[in-house]
């Protein structure tokens, strides 16, 4: 008896989402009511736009020129990016290799110009070996 | 026969800025004026301050120019342009958590609710005082409620019902699925009838 009782106070599952439903029609109502709608912007509001990038554009024209530069090279594309990171990269390498292969090759022409001199019969200039003649100074 | 540009061609005519510069802001000017009303109302109705709204849309526009030589009219236009809204105004939000400022001003109301400024309501005026009170209670609850949401469920919202926009659009926007889009939506339906459980039992 009780149990029976219990069950007519408990809602059934086909009110329970009847009532959902007509929350949700209630919801979508109001949430469209006109006092709801988006607010008119100012009416000063394109011009003002306008003009805050008219002056964007003369104070930062370096800026903006930079950025059109580097849209126009599409520098802002990630393969880009890689590419030109690693030709940078390739670069300095480079650089390095050079800086290495120049001191061997100078390291080089000292030994040959030291060589020479010995056949010629004179010795290679050496501060320690070659006292500085009496009243150099 | 119209002669009205596309939101495509007017793009492109602000992609070639550096080369014809006044018809560049032209087409600029004309695209700020068609699209100014959703720009400026969505986040008005995100951030729920003005003169911050006011700043934001005119951010958005001036990236939308900055951005236009990288525009591909691939998808449809206010779809990218909502794209730019939604980083914008999450950044801000991100900013003003970090500074703890407050994302809503609110102003002290009576009954200890919040409300906005009067220019927010339309056509209050023309009708006698006690339907005007009826009315702007309803209107704060409401648009308290939606303020309350989380901003992704906020910003779904708002797309969906002013913008009617479809769930790939959305998704798009969100950067997310369309499922996932649903689910945001319903969420903040759920929550909004939670919210407002009582004052939608009352409107019966």
């Amino acid at each position: 008896m009780e149990m029976s009782e219990k069950n007519q106070n408990r809602p059934s599952p086909q009110s329970d989402s009847s009532a959902n439903a007509q929350l949700d029609r209630l919801l979508d109502t109001l949430l469209r009511q006109p006092s709801l709608s988006l607010p008119e912007p100012p009416q000063w509001f394109a011009a003002r736009t306008l003009a805050r990038l008219r002056n964007d554009l003369r104070v930062r024209p370096f800026a903006l020129g930079l950025q059109l530069w580097i849209d126009r090279w599409s520098l802002h594309r990630l393969a880009t990016r890689r590419v030109l990171a690693a030709a940078f990269s390739l670069l300095v390498l480079l650089g390095v290799a050079g800086f290495h292969l120049k001191a061997e090759h100078d390291n080089q022409q000292l030994t040959f110009d030291a060589l020479a001199l010995a056949a010629q019969g004179e010795a290679p200039f050496n501060d320690e070996e070659t006292p500085w003649p009496d009243g150099a100074f | 026969m119209s002669t009205e540009r596309t939101d495509h061609q007017l793009m492109a005519a602000i992609a070639q800025g550096n080369k014809a510069p006044e018809a560049a802001e032209a087409a600029f000017q004309e695209l700020v004026e068609r699209h100014q009303r959703e720009v400026y109302g969505t986040i008005v109705k995100m951030i729920g301050d003005y003169h911050e709204a006011e700043d934001l849309a005119q951010r958005v526009f001036l990236r939308v120019y900055r951005a236009a030589p990288r525009y591909r009219p691939e998808a449809q236009f206010t779809t990218w342009l909502y794209t730019i809204l939604r980083r914008l105004v999450f950044n801000e939000s991100e900013r003003r958590a970090r500074t703890r400022e407050r994302i809503v001003e609110e102003l002290p109301h009576e009954d200890g609710s919040e409300r906005l400024p009067e220019r927010e309501r339309p056509d209050l005026h023309h009708k006698d005082p006690s339907a005007q009170l009826v009315e702007r209670e309803r209107w704060e609850t409401i648009d308290a409620a939606i303020r309350a949401l989380p901003e992704t469920q906020r910003l779904a919202l708002i797309l969906k019902i002013h913008q009617d926009l479809s769930y790939e659009e959305i998704a798009q926007i969100l950067k997310t699925s369309v499922s996932a889009t649903k689910s945001i939506l319903f969420r903040a339906r759920e929550h909004l009838k939670q919210t407002l459980g009582e004052f939608l039992r009352e409107e019966k």
